[in-house]
């Protein structure tokens, strides 16, 4: 790796750190308490070689806070280890790094009375969105504030104390990463716990207030009359714990990721809650965080549990078994590690490996839904045995491949626009909806609104990206702009396509007037794909002044457009000139580049030019002129290029005068002054038999 | 991944600039590769921060804003 050469001060970098699982997955925050995480495992070092070690481990620690009383780190834990979000799963991962014991809270017998089933009753309707439910009830409790401790580690982990039994529920959710809900036991109608899909348009206040209106998609914990909770997502106003509640039932589940996903999103209700949900919980330990809420409420708030629980799991968890070849670790990772320390690692991890024919068959535990393949293993090892003690290789051998096709193409097109003037510009990729419209995309590519809630188009084209800058530049009162940018824009799915239409594209856009721009563009074309035949046709098209716009072709292909941008896109962007733009398709571009080029022998003998003032009806363009001069058939002419046009006196209202060079040269010899008048007579002929056209004396 | 840079100035630091890992059996598969003989190492650096350093350009934002008079100057 450290042939990798950054470009910056004399010498290149050192040493490379691996950070994080190499996983490209969603990372959140979580806080670990130290003091609260010395409940399970002894911490035999400083916070900070604590951190470099679970960085070095994937679980990357971005900040260490420490309190009067108390140290806190910030680990950034990736979606693929929801364990992680909870202390003990964090604890686990350092018993398995440093050799400690882990040691989960013993919850010991509680003392019941009563049985629960007589209490409360439990029908799942959708026991595929609900794999699990467990109900415990306890009686008689007495709801008021936390000690002191229990406020303490909550704020420390950035949760604020409600009461008790509310608190109780939230420290589990923090210790065991499982959600957990208290319900007002007498404010459940007939005792009742229904888990069913919400009926169309019913409607419940969640405990934060909010209105949710719900529909058939969501899933919500009824009572016998009304949803009281929304799965997996946030509990109801009416059935919450307060200070006046006695009895309280306790749910711990499992709920759909998909569906409490959508389902948070649709009712723009977020929580810690549907945020492990989405994530994946231990389908088992939803029993062990229940029965430790238990134990906590009846600590801190008194009460009689009713013995048993309510268990609705259709289907019980079967653990996988997973298996590695210990020489694939060594392969994957470029590392020698031997066979009974891969096992050893493993065994550290609880994963209950055993030998089989050479192979480390691992039994996964259902916390650790992540591991299902073999390579997961393998990370496993590279984790625990450390990123940073990975050697480094300080040669590695490249295949280095030419830069060809596109890329190349596109070196070249940079070259050529800053050639002619034009600086480029970097732009950010999304536009909003009104000017997607204003250059015809009425059905505009978006991104997650909850992830970007405004600007949240991604472009259409590029000229409303470059239009913005020319604001930024004439609100910073600098002069004249020629800006060019080349990017992917993107279009909606293609007819029987699933996928957004994406292509690069070229755009220019100006101060200068437009046949400039013109002039520009063609000669970057030109440069570009050479043997390209560019033809500019008037035509409309979106953003562009109708009067004043055309479309682009390139050897009949349509690519492009070039004009000067209409009334209501410049005042959209308020801007006190319209700019000329251009667009063009760089795809299209880039075919037309490929062709090889070949040395073309230099002529030997001189070219005669002519030049000619016609005067033709003002509708005759220069394309259709030149159509008609191409016509005339004479191989010894090598240009026609245009030269002015006029109009005025002596001209007649309604025709102008263009005048053009024609070029003619002989391969063979010098070309004699009369030959040329034959051949320049010959295009007269035609000029005025087709366009009418008159030579300007 | 973070890279650590050692400037003419003697100075030196570390920089996050991206992440770097080895390729999913999944992602080899999907394109066509048999993961059981092929292995990919992947990483991905933004440039910005290094563009900072090099020109002494104190805010990200300058790269994007495209003000004439900031990208004459390259």
């Amino acid at each position: 790796m450290s042939i990798f050469r950054p470009g910056i001060g004399s010498r290149q970098l050192l040493r490379l750190r691996y950070c994080g699982t190499g996983r490209k997955c969603y990372k959140s925050v979580m806080k670990i308490s130290l003091n609260w995480l010395t409940d399970y495992v002894e911490l035999s070092m400083s916070a900070k070689e604590l951190a470099e070690r679970l960085t070095c481990a994937g679980l990357n620690c971005e900040q260490i806070i420490e309190t009067d009383s108390d140290v806190v780190l910030d680990l950034e834990v990736t979606s693929n280890r929801p364990d992680c979000n909870g202390h003990l799963g964090v604890a686990r991962e350092v018993a398995a790094i440093t050799g400690a014991r882990f040691t989960p809270p013993g919850i010991g017998e509680l003392a019941t009375s009563g049985k629960v089933e007589n209490l409360a009753r439990v029908d799942v309707l959708e026991p595929e969105l609900c794999p699990r439910y467990t109900a415990r009830v306890i009686r008689n409790v007495k709801v008021g504030p936390s000690p002191r401790w229990m406020v303490e580690r909550l704020e420390a982990v950035g949760l604020r104390s409600i009461n008790n039994v509310v608190d109780a529920t939230n420290y589990v959710l923090m210790e065991y990463s499982q959600p957990l809900h208290s319900f007002d036991y007498d404010k459940l109608s007939e005792h009742r716990i229904v888990v069913r899909r919400a009926e169309e348009g019913e409607v419940m206040v969640s405990i934060d207030g909010t209105t949710c209106h719900l529909d058939e998609q969501m899933l919500v914990i009824a009572d016998a009359q009304k949803a009281v909770a929304i799965a997996g997502v946030m509990g109801g106003l009416s059935t919450e714990v307060t200070e006046s509640t006695t009895n309280v039932l306790i749910e711990s589940a499992v709920f759909d990721a998909m569906v409490t996903r959508r389902t948070s999103r649709k009712l723009q209700l977020m929580s810690e809650s549907n945020f492990r949900f989405e994530r994946g919980v231990d389908p088992v330990g939803v029993n062990a965080a229940s029965l430790r809420a238990c134990g906590l409420i009846l600590d801190l708030a008194g009460g009689e549990l009713a013995g048993g629980v309510i268990d609705v799991w259709a289907k019980p968890f079967e653990p996988v078994e997973v298996s590695l070849r210990p020489e694939r670790t060594n392969l994957l990772l470029g590392v020698d590690i031997p066979a009974g320390k891969q096992e050893a690692i493993l065994r550290g991890l609880e994963l209950s490996p055993r030998i089989e024919d050479g192979r480390i068959v691992c039994t996964i535990p259902p916390h650790r839904p992540d591991l299902s393949r073999e390579v997961d293993l393998v990370e496993e090892v590279a984790r625990m045995e450390g990123y940073d003690n990975i050697p480094v290789q300080d040669r590695v051998t490249h295949a280095l491949r030419d830069a060809g096709g596109v890329q190349r193409t596109r070196r070249r097109t940079c070259d050529a626009l800053r050639a002619v003037g034009f600086d480029e510009a970097i732009t950010p990729g999304f536009i909003d909806d009104a000017e997607a419209a204003m250059f015809g995309c009425r059905e505009a590519v978006h991104v997650d609104p909850l992830v970007r809630r405004s600007n949240n188009a991604l472009r259409a084209t590029l000229l409303a990206s470059l239009l913005r800058v020319c604001k930024t530049n004439q609100d910073a009162g600098n002069g004249p702009v020629n800006l060019f940018e080349l990017a992917s824009v993107f279009r909606p799915p293609a007819e029987g396509q699933t996928l957004p239409s994406e292509h690069w594209e070229m755009a220019m856009v100006t101060s200068r007037n437009l046949r400039e721009l013109r002039g520009a563009m063609e000669a970057v074309v030109a440069y570009v794909a050479p043997d390209g035949r560019l033809e500019v046709r008037p035509a409309e098209a979106d953003g562009l002044c109708p009067t004043a716009s055309a479309e682009v072709l390139l050897d009949g292909e349509a690519i492009g457009h070039i004009g000067i941008v209409a009334e209501n896109v410049r005042d959209h962007y308020a801007l006190e000139h319209a700019p000329a733009a251009a667009t063009v398709r760089f795809d299209a571009l880039d075919r037309h580049a490929g062709a090889k080029r070949a040395y073309r022998p230099v002529p030997r003998f001189p070219a005669v030019r002519r030049d000619l003032s016609l005067i033709v009806d003002d509708e005759v363009t220069w394309s259709r002129l030149i159509e008609v001069i191409a016509a005339v058939d004479q191989p010894m002419r090598v240009g026609v290029d245009y030269v002015t046009t006029y109009r005025g006196k002596p001209i007649a209202e309604g025709r102008k005068s263009i005048t053009v060079t024609l070029t003619y040269r002989w391969d063979q010899g010098t070309l004699r002054s009369e030959q040329v008048d034959e051949q320049v007579d010959a295009v007269l002929s035609a000029t005025a038999e087709k366009l009418g056209a008159e030579v300007r004396k | 991944m973070d890279l650590l840079f050692h400037y003419d100035d003697g100075q030196s630091e570390w920089i996050e600039l991206g992440g770097c890992g080895m390729v999913d059996p999944n992602v080899l598969t999907a394109v066509g590769y048999d993961s059981e003989k092929y292995t990919g190492y992947a990483f991905g650096l933004g440039i910005e921060r290094m563009v900072m350093r090099k020109y002494e350009i104190p805010d990200i934002r300058l790269l994007y804003e495209n003000d004439v008079r900031f990208l004459h100057q390259f």
